[in-house]
């Protein structure tokens, strides 16, 4: 199967020597930390599973309510509630031993020391295959402003982990922004291995019933079939100027989206919002591609 | 553990303007707790959620789940007809557990969770509502009703009920779900009166399975996930 640029499409894509079984993998914070998701499929049969966004320290997350539904989509304010890296490596990533598949830790930060210590410490952790930046985090030094939006701070931040880690690095790219396509190549020329498209749009909800925001924390990030042709869009830009791997995501709802992003320029696809309609969604859509693979040009 | 399955509607009965009972047919025996739910989906990708019912009641494989009308998700499952096909993931969350001699107590629609926790366990229990409602005998149980107004059984609220009917000679504790107004005034009043409480939450959720986050509650000062370290809380 060839994509619009003419490029074979690689069944078993890899990222810096790692091999992906299937193009197929979940989206960070939709997927808990894999070990949720084994109630309802093998995970050796997926490409990968992306963690929930992990920080240095724990975190609580924000109030609730932390999720608001309108037609076609979510908006979320989770807030990466999460253990802290070292929370996960000492009580769930031995629980993904032998899970026979790539994990993916997605990391998040303040400042550019928080995310090299969080490299640090992951580079002895066996368990963890690769490393996926994201980069929408507010960066506190430059008062709140997320790090995804200027190319010199994306070219730091990545050329400094890329400094301290030999795992692949993977940076998820924000959609909020004016051209993704300056901070992808700034991300693959700070050594990026790949490049994630794309996060979630930022967003809000008014609840005309109770008279307040639908979240407690007012703005929240966009997912679901809604951001589709918006993510479609942005793998198409990255992948006209980039030569690192592209991982679309967005909208991917069913086997055909998958094979949308797929054409139009992406190497692999990430599954978010669509395994909470069924958490089986990413096995389900990966047995499909491989069993159509070969029907398509 | 939550399971994917694969359900048919056995019937749905319409109780009222905005309330009907749906009786699904999961073709197998599901182990299920009291207080536990399901998320169901009867749709294909709009509304992109599923949509958390507590059981109802349960048994011979058929789940009932007693549901009030509010936006399109309710409103689609209100127009299911026999044999169509529904999806529920579940069961999910801890249920109820060890409430031997409690009294019960549902108001609202907290009366979902408590109806069938009550069968298993043969608790007396108390249905409170705003208003007299046109259907109730719509469950096997019998409550001892109790209304804001005074147009069906006692008069009075939830609270008023469990005054005058918790008595701590017979009764071990209480457990209950309804509005999280009444909850709230019910934990600070059994905490006074030493009364043993647990009590079902609601809170908004995407994955119902521990997958997303979105479900968090502080709760005695700890962070837990609604869909599976609750609903059930135990003060
Ligand atoms: C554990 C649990 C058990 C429940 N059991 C029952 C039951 O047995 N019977 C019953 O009638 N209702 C029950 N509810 C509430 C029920 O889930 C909501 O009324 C329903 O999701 C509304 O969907 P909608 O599309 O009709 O409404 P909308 O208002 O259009 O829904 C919009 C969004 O908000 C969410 N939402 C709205 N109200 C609630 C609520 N009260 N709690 C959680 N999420 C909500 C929906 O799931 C949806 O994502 C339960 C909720 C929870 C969390
Ligand atoms: C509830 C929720 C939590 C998320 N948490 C994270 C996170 O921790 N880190 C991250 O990089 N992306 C996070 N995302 C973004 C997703 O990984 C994905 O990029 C986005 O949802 C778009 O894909 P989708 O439309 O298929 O869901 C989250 C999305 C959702 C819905
Ligand atoms: S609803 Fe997703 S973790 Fe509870």
């Amino acid at each position: 199967m060839k994509n619009v640029f003419g490029k074979e499409i690689c069944f078993s894509p890899e990222i810096k020597g790692i091999k992906f079984k299937n193009p197929i993998l979940t989206a960070s914070g939709t997927c808990g930390f894999g070990v949720e998701l084994k109630d309802f499929f093998e995970l050796s049969s997926i490409g990968g599973i992306v963690l929930k966004g992990t920080t240095l320290l724990p975190k609580d997350g924000n109030e609730c309510p932390r999720i608001a539904e309108f037609n076609g989509g979510i908006v979320n304010s989770i807030g990466l509630q999460n253990p802290g890296i070292n929370g996960f490596i000492n009580d769930i990533s031995p629980k993904l031993y032998n899970c026979n598949t790539n994990i993916i830790t997605n990391i998040s930060g303040n400042t550019i020391d928080e995310y090299q210590q969080m490299c640090e410490i992951i580079e002895n952790e066996k368990v963890i295959d690769c490393i996926e930046i994201n980069i929408s985090c507010p960066n506190v030094k430059m008062g709140g402003i997320s790090f995804g939006t200027d190319s010199n701070t994306v070219f730091e931040l990545v050329s400094n982990c890329r400094a301290i880690t030999s795992k692949p690095l993977i940076v998820k790219l924000t959609p909020n922004i004016t051209d993704i396509t300056k901070i992808a190549l700034s991300a693959q020329k700070a050594g990026a291995d790949a490049v994630t498209c794309i996060n979630t749009f930022k967003g809000l909800l008014f609840d005309i019933e109770k008279n307040d925001f639908s979240l407690k924390n007012i703005v929240g990030g966009v997912s679901g079939p809604a951001i589709k042709p918006m993510a479609l869009f942005a793998v198409y830009e990255c992948a006209k100027v980039l030569d690192i791997p592209i991982i679309g995501v967005g909208g991917i709802m069913n086997f055909n989206d998958a094979l949308e992003f797929l054409k139009v320029g992406a190497s692999a696809v990430q599954i978010g919002t669509a395994t909470f309609k069924d958490p089986a969604n990413p096995a389900i859509i990966a047995r499909l591609i491989e069993r159509e693979w070969g029907k398509y040009d | 553990m939550a399971e994917r399955i694969f359900g048919k509607i056995k019937e749905n009965v319409r109780l009222d303007i905005d309330h009907f009972i749906l009786k699904v047919d999961v073709f197998r025996h599901i182990e299920i707790k009291p207080g536990q739910f399901f998320m169901i989906r009867a749709w294909e990708d709009i509304p992109v959620l599923n949509r958390p019912f507590s059981v109802f009641d349960y048994k011979d494989n058929i789940i009932q789940f007693f549901i009030k009308i509010k936006g399109k998700g309710t409103e689609l499952l209100s127009k299911l007809k026999i044999d169509e096909e529904i999806f529920l993931l579940g069961p999910s969350g801890n249920g109820f557990q060890n409430c031997e001699n409690y009294l019960a107590v549902g108001a609202g629609m907290g009366i979902a969770p408590i109806n069938y926790t009550s069968t298993i366990f043969n608790l007396e229990t108390i249905y409170a509502v705003n208003t007299h409602v046109s259907y109730m005998n719509f469950s096997d149980s019998e409550f001892n009703v109790w209304t804001l107004d005074g147009t069906s059984g006692e008069k009075g609220n939830a609270i008023d009920a469990i005054k005058k009917f918790y008595n701590n000679k017979i009764h071990k504790g209480i457990i209950a779900c309804g509005p999280e107004k009444f909850l709230e005034y019910l934990i600070k009043f059994c905490k006074e009166k030493n009364i043993p409480l647990q009590v079902s939450f609601e809170e908004k959720m995407a994955c119902g399975t521990g997958l997303c986050m979105s479900c968090a509650k502080k709760v005695k000062d700890d962070i837990i996930k609604i869909c599976q370290d609750g609903p059930v809380v135990r003060y």
